[in-house]
């Protein structure tokens, strides 16, 4: 168990390792209908928000998805 | 050959190295298909009509091939609540169907266009047909459900998609190529995810969703006068804040078991 920084949507904040997507969605209540979460620039796909662990320095972008026209 | 009056109306983007003559021709030479002729469609369909999409040769008889053409889709009609941010049409056209009022506009701006209409929703049962011959498409809809729709005879068929997307203050958009192979599919980007998809709950404000418009625009034309050698993004998802003016893309990498692209 190490602590890590991570960037979330340009806000530093702390975690410890080794932390999942989906743990740090759940911890922080980040996700939503319709959330979809870049990591370093490339996006996750949601089924495997539960199999990647973030890394310290990691970036994430966690925005809404929006479908209309 | 472009003639006079195509250089006298085309000069401002001849100027440039990513169009030229040759990009002219082969924007003219386009079958564009737009699904959607709301805030999206009916503002990319008079730029692209603009730029000489289905600029027809019925104003000159000598040239030899012209198969450029601008397939609209849409089966709904004009709403007063749609002139906030619909702006090719106007109070003279409500209750007429998009399809024939946007035509009769974009002839007042190219009267020689090869315009065809479609005047009735997208399905998945319509689409192959909707999309056969097109040189591209543009999902200009309102609703997942169609969207993935399109996105999966697109991909099977290999066409190259242009899609964006607005609601409240964010406008998003994303070209996908499946011939490329090297990204993921809209299907990759929403399975899994509940999109909240009503525009109308949401609110739009007229000009987010031009910018989205603009940009799916700029991007067909940059593809149709190059081609293989644009100089535009595939699978890049653009996520556009229009009150803070930032605009942020990721790449979408393909799903390892999408059922569309894999
Ligand atoms: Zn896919």
């Amino acid at each position: 168990m190490t602590q890590i920084r991570l960037h979330v949507n340009n806000q530093a904040i702390n975690a410890i390792s080794p932390i999942s997507i989906a743990e740090l969605v759940a911890l922080n209540q980040l996700g939503s209908e319709g959330t979809a979460i870049a990591c370093n620039n490339t996006i996750i796909s949601k089924q495997e928000w539960a199999t990647t662990y973030l890394k310290d320095n990691d970036s994430l972008d966690v925005f809404t998805l929006v479908a209309g026209g | 050959m472009l003639t006079h009056q195509e250089i006298k109306r085309y000069s401002r983007q001849l100027l440039l190295d990513d169009i030229d003559e040759e990009g002219q021709r082969n924007i003219a030479n386009a079958h564009v298909v737009i699904i959607g002729l709301g805030g999206l469609g009916s503002v990319a369909a008079r730029y692209l009509i603009g730029a000489g999409v289905a600029a027809q040769c019925k104003a000159r008889a000598t040239a030899p091939s012209c198969e450029g053409k601008l397939t609209l889709v849409d089966g709904d009609t004009v709403d007063v609540s749609n002139l906030q941010r619909q702006t090719s049409y106007n109070e003279m056209h409500l209750g007429e169907l998009k399809t024939n009022a946007l035509k009769s506009e974009l002839q007042k701006v190219n009267p020689h266009a090869n315009i065809e209409l479609k005047s009735r929703f997208a399905d998945s049962k319509n689409l192959h047909t909707i999309i056969q011959n097109a040189t591209c498409v543009l999902d200009c809809t309102d609703n997942v459900t169609v969207r993935k729709a399109i996105n999966k005879v697109c991909v099977s068929a290999k066409v190259p998609l242009f899609i964006a997307s607005a609601s409240g203050l964010t406008w998003q958009a994303i070209n996908i190529n499946s011939a490329l192979n090297e990204s993921g599919c809209y299907h990759c980007l929403v399975s899994h995810i509940k999109v909240n998809e009503n525009c109308i709950s949401q609110g739009i404000l007229g000009p987010v969703v031009g910018m989205a418009a603009c940009h799916q625009a700029t991007q067909v034309l940059l593809y149709l006068a190059k081609k293989a050698h644009a100089n535009i993004k595939w699978g890049h998802y653009i996520h556009a804040d229009a009150a803070q003016g930032k605009m942020q893309s990721f790449f979408l990498p393909p799903s390892a078991n999408c059922e569309v692209c894999q």
